[in-house]
């Protein structure tokens, strides 16, 4: 199947800068940014040129996700050591506030990272990211409260506002 | 305070991407794309013939790698930025072209130091194309030196934390170092791997120190990957390969040690272990690690409540880095199938924390046993006894052997809860 170009540059153009700031939020590095969203269109062309998928956008964020995913677990002993070697995070603009809070979620675990940056930068629902990330859905609601409570500790919180919280116990 | 979704409000708006804010780059976005889908589509076409190639560049530079040969350095030492591990007992000087991703400075092993492993990466970026160096015990059969098919220490690496070279790969090439350092060496060892080898760097320990058996078998591990194509590769490993030849000594890899205590970074075993059990009838509990080659997890298994996959068990990841910097896993649940309710609370622990001591707000604290240090697990754990509904924690603080505080708890939000307290 031929790709019509026409729309598929449109795609890339609504695309390119969507998935650099994704990537920059799962990653924390500009380049590596830039690497994992050029990849992940270029996988997404590929695909389009056999078969269009149903929704291209969708279709570049999941090969976008699995990809870093794959970087962050591939075998070996020395992936230990890459997946823990991140590069300084790139502050957005902003105010100061919300610079601090970038700051926070860049030093979350990459999997509360993950969700927290799914959850609410694409405002995915849990479903759709537990989807995305091939995870339970309870994993994902565990990982995202463990992400919330360990940012609301670093920006100085005293406690969790008891009306708010939520009953934990085992199932 | 901040109120759950005043946050998610802060958050939400700090990860908003700015529309006014352009992407750098962004004019020459697409120009870079075609180029990259041009090289992947390079790349697929020359799948087929990468093969043959890569059987052709192993007849080039195996004459240089002949059993008991010597390997000469592929490029002139140029002065270059030096990059120590000291945790791992090497330095390495990094190539012209080259740097380094970054330089670990955390070991996973609970009480290990800094220093342990070095990745490089070209400054030109190039997809998952990385040279990594750092120190692993080698299976004594594989170790630089070893005559094919002999084991000369088959227990003292028994336990299943040595790193074996992949059977799946080339045969292992053998070579000395110009300063003698035996190694061994392999290719062809899956997707994206260049090459691997294998140095003789034995560990040496502080005089008057008890030394592991495991030590002399340690060895300096370069590991070449890429995913581009031939000539990466091929430069790749020509790295690899001048790594191999000028990584130097230090610390603990030079005759006498360096103090401290002995840490052979040992890379974890992989499996799920049982660290121990406790309770009774509907209460009854089992404590496991889960260690795989992404994240560790801590579950709290509860037997009578297993009826189908995912029930009855408590899972949570651990997060290492947390539990390094002095801070303790702390769990709070609630056993609401009993009657009356009670609560534990539970977590792992870093090995070096023998006893926990749990804070009770109006109540004297508990001291319970850390246990499953004997498992090759990397964490023990720890549960409480019982808790009655409503009980209040309020801290808990990990001690070693010698009653000091190690560890305390994360400040987790649902710490400072009444046990089984539910909010409507």
């Amino acid at each position: 199947m031929a790709v019509d170009e026409v729309e598929f540059r449109e795609f890339f153009a609504s695309q390119y800068v969507r998935l650099c700031w994704l990537g920059l939020l799962l990653t924390g590095d500009r380049a590596e940014a830039e690497e994992l969203a050029q990849e992940a269109l270029a996988r997404t062309w590929w695909r389009w040129a056999v078969r269009r998928p149903d929704d291209p956008a969708a279709y570049a964020r999941k090969v976008m996700v699995n990809r870093r995913r794959s970087l962050l677990r591939r075998a070996g002993v020395e992936a230990r050591f890459l997946a823990r070697a991140r590069a300084e995070p790139v502050p957005p603009p902003g105010d100061e506030q919300a610079m601090v809070l970038w700051q926070a979620v860049q030093d979350l675990p990459p999997r509360q990272r993950a969700v927290l940056v799914l959850r609410f930068h694409e405002d995915l629902t849990e479903a759709e990211v537990a989807r995305l990330l091939g995870l339970p859905l309870g994993t994902v609601k565990s990982l995202g409260h463990r992400g919330l409570a360990r940012l609301r500790e670093r920006l100085g919180s005293p406690d969790l506002d008891p009306a708010k919280a939520t009953r934990r116990e085992a199932r | 305070m901040i109120p759950e979704p005043q946050l998610e409000d802060r958050l939400r708006s700090a990860l908003r991407r700015p529309q006014s804010t352009a992407w750098p780059g962004e004019r020459d976005a697409f120009d870079r794309f075609l180029r990259h889908r041009a090289h992947r589509g390079r790349m697929l076409a020359a799948r087929a013939g990468l093969a043959l190639v890569a059987a052709l560049a192993l007849a080039a530079i195996t004459p240089r790698l002949l059993p008991n040969g010597s390997l000469n350095p592929v490029t002139p030492t140029l002065p270059g930025r030096v990059l120590q591990a000291p945790g791992g007992g090497f330095e390495v000087t990094v190539p012209a072209g080259w740097t380094n991703l970054r330089q670990d400075r955390r070991i996973l092993t609970p009480g290990g130091d800094n220093g342990s492993a070095v990745v490089l990466r070209p400054k030109r970026r190039a997809a998952d194309t990385t040279v990594a160096v750092y120190t692993a015990i080698l299976s004594p059969a594989q170790y630089p030196g070893t005559e094919p098919g002999h084991d000369p220490a088959p227990s003292a690496t028994a336990d299943s934390s040595t790193v074996r070279l992949d059977d799946a790969g080339s045969p292992l090439g053998r070579g000395h170092r110009t300063d003698g350092r035996p190694f061994v060496w392999q290719t062809r060892l899956g997707p994206g791997e260049v090459a691997r080898y294998a140095v003789a760097w034995p560990y040496h320990c502080d005089p008057g120190q008890a030394c592991p058996p495991a030590a002399p078998w340690r060895a300096l591990l370069v590991v070449g990957r890429t995913a581009e194509g031939a000539a990466t590769g091929e430069r790749v490993l020509q790295v690899v390969r001048r790594i191999v030849e000028q990584a130097r000594p230090v610390t603990n890899a030079l005759p006498g040690g360096a103090p401290g205590a002995v840490d052979l970074n040992l890379p974890p075993a992989q499996g799920r272990w049982l660290l121990g059990s406790g309770g009774n009838g509907q209460g009854a509990w089992r404590a496991y690690v889960r260690q795989g080659r992404g994240e560790d997890v801590f579950e709290l298994e509860f037997p009578t409540r297993t009826t189908r996959a995912g029930v009855g068990v408590r899972a949570e990841d651990i997060e290492p880095t947390i539990l390094l910097k002095g801070q303790l896993m702390v769990l709070n649940d609630c056993l609401s199938w009993l009657s009356p309710q009670v609560g534990l609370v539970s977590g792992a622990v870093p090995e070096n924390v023998t006893t926990v001591r749990i804070e009770l707000a109006g109540r004297p604290p508990l001291v319970v046993r850390a246990f499953g240090q004997d498992r090759p697990a990397r964490w023990a754990a720890y549960v409480s006894p019982q808790l009655p509904r409503g009980t209040r924690v309020t801290n808990v603080v990990g001690l070693d052997a010698a009653g000091r505080t190690v560890a305390e708890a994360e400040h987790d939000v649902y710490l400072s809860h009444p046990v089984c307290h539910i909010f409507r």
